[in-house]
């Protein structure tokens, strides 16, 4: 599992200090980039995307299940993120900044080839014996990711930034636009219906469809 | 047992920061214990699924492609001095052409510039104009005017060629003022 708050600064030595004050300074660090990247600082830039590529790249392949397409979609996140740059104040962390970011390019990605998204899923339900046979744990991890990506939007935009990128309740709210009380409603639907499309829980058949 | 938990409390459960009174709830209600576990059946499976990690060298290569694509959107600048240098040299050269003692002056022989009087209507910048004088080869076979509305801007437009071109072209005015 991987947490923006728990990333490295490159440079910095992973010591004794505590997540806690490597957060505050990551923070710092961020501003501080941030407030060069406005002065036009190129340099400031890559940065913060050295800083945050690793977490950019596996949230859009979270949404995409594909690494070219995560490829592009991380990317043009930065780009964007570049280029309204000067208008970021400062509310939200810049990492909460940029997810938001990652995550409408992945939605506005994924409202435009809904239909192919769906045809993968059904394919890769079916799998294949010779496969699974070389790569089960490959297999399962596939299966879940595809699991993931045919959850409804919402439930899934939660289950990615809470899970896998470790955000509080409150910064998950603020990207997805809603209060914290609908993203944990959201989050523990999310569980409930990977459980029923996957199995492995108190009644579980295996085939469940997502309920919404 | 009526009032059973919420999706909230049950998340709440799951991450243990509930309160005693809804750990004491869920410890005796059947139903609340298996949406529990379903969820953290849920929880276990999510966590299985890890991103394949590219190469070592692909971080480095995603910064390359990050940087090259910010270049590409970005609108070419040049450093106040080296644009501000070169409009310096556009109007030095202007006038070492106009006054430089041996230049045919406007009343005898053809003039290298023409009078100002005979400069087509600038509707934007008059600089371009200027321009266009001092260094026609750049502004005719390098689009140094092309399109542009504003001296300043068109400088600032300028590849490395094109302003190479320019000060050739400048250097080329200045030398043919100077001997004429």
């Amino acid at each position: 599992m991987t947490s923006a708050a728990a990333v490295l600064v490159p440079g910095l030595p992973a010591s004794s200090e505590t997540l806690a004050s490597r957060t505050v300074r990551l923070r710092e660090d961020d501003r501080e980039a941030v407030l060069a990247c406005q002065r036009g600082e190129r340099e400031a830039f890559d940065r913060l995307v050295e800083r945050y590529q690793r977490d950019v790249y596996r949230l859009c392949y979270r949404y995409v299940n594909n690494h070219h397409d995560a490829n592009d979609l991380a990317q043009d996140a930065f780009l964007k993120a570049y280029r309204a740059i000067s208008k970021f104040r400062g509310d939200s962390s810049f990492s909460t900044w940029i997810y938001r970011i990652a995550v409408n390019t992945c939605l506005n990605f994924r409202a435009g080839r809904r239909a192919q998204v769906e045809e993968l899923s059904e394919q890769l339900a079916d799998g294949s014996p010779g496969v699974a046979a070389r790569l089960e744990d490959e297999e399962q991890s596939q299966k879940v990711r595809d699991a993931v990506s045919r959850l409804p939007e919402k439930q899934r935009a939660t289950l990615i930034l809470k899970i896998y990128h470790d955000l509080t309740h409150e910064e998950v709210a603020g990207i997805v636009g809603a209060s914290v009380g609908t993203v944990k409603a959201n989050l523990f639907h999310a569980l409930g219906n990977l459980r029923k499309m996957l199995g492995g829980g108190a009644g579980s058949d295996g085939h469940g469809k997502p309920s919404h | 047992m009526a009032n059973h938990l919420t999706d909230e409390r049950l998340i709440d459960l799951l991450e243990e920061t509930a309160g005693a009174e809804t750990r004491r709830h869920a410890e005796e209600c059947r139903p609340c214990q298996v949406r529990l576990q379903d969820a953290r059946a849920g929880l276990k499976l999510a966590q299985s699924a890890e991103v394949p990690e590219p190469s070592p060298l692909y971080w480095e290569h995603f910064r390359r492609q990050v940087g090259h694509r910010l270049e590409a959107a970005q609108p070419r600048r040049w450093p106040r001095l080296a644009w501000g240098g070169l409009l310096a040299t556009a109007a030095a050269a202007l006038v070492l052409a106009v006054w430089m003692p041996g230049t045919p002056s406007g009343g005898r022989g053809t003039a290298q510039l023409p009078a100002w009087s005979a400069l087509p209507p600038s509707d934007g910048d008059q600089g371009l104009a200027i321009l266009a004088v001092i260094a026609p080869q750049a502004s005719e076979e390098l689009g140094v005017v092309a399109d542009c509305h504003d001296v300043g801007n068109c400088l600032a437009e300028l590849s490395d060629e094109e302003s190479q071109a320019l000060a050739e072209a400048l250097r080329g005015q200045f030398a043919k003022g100077g001997t004429s």
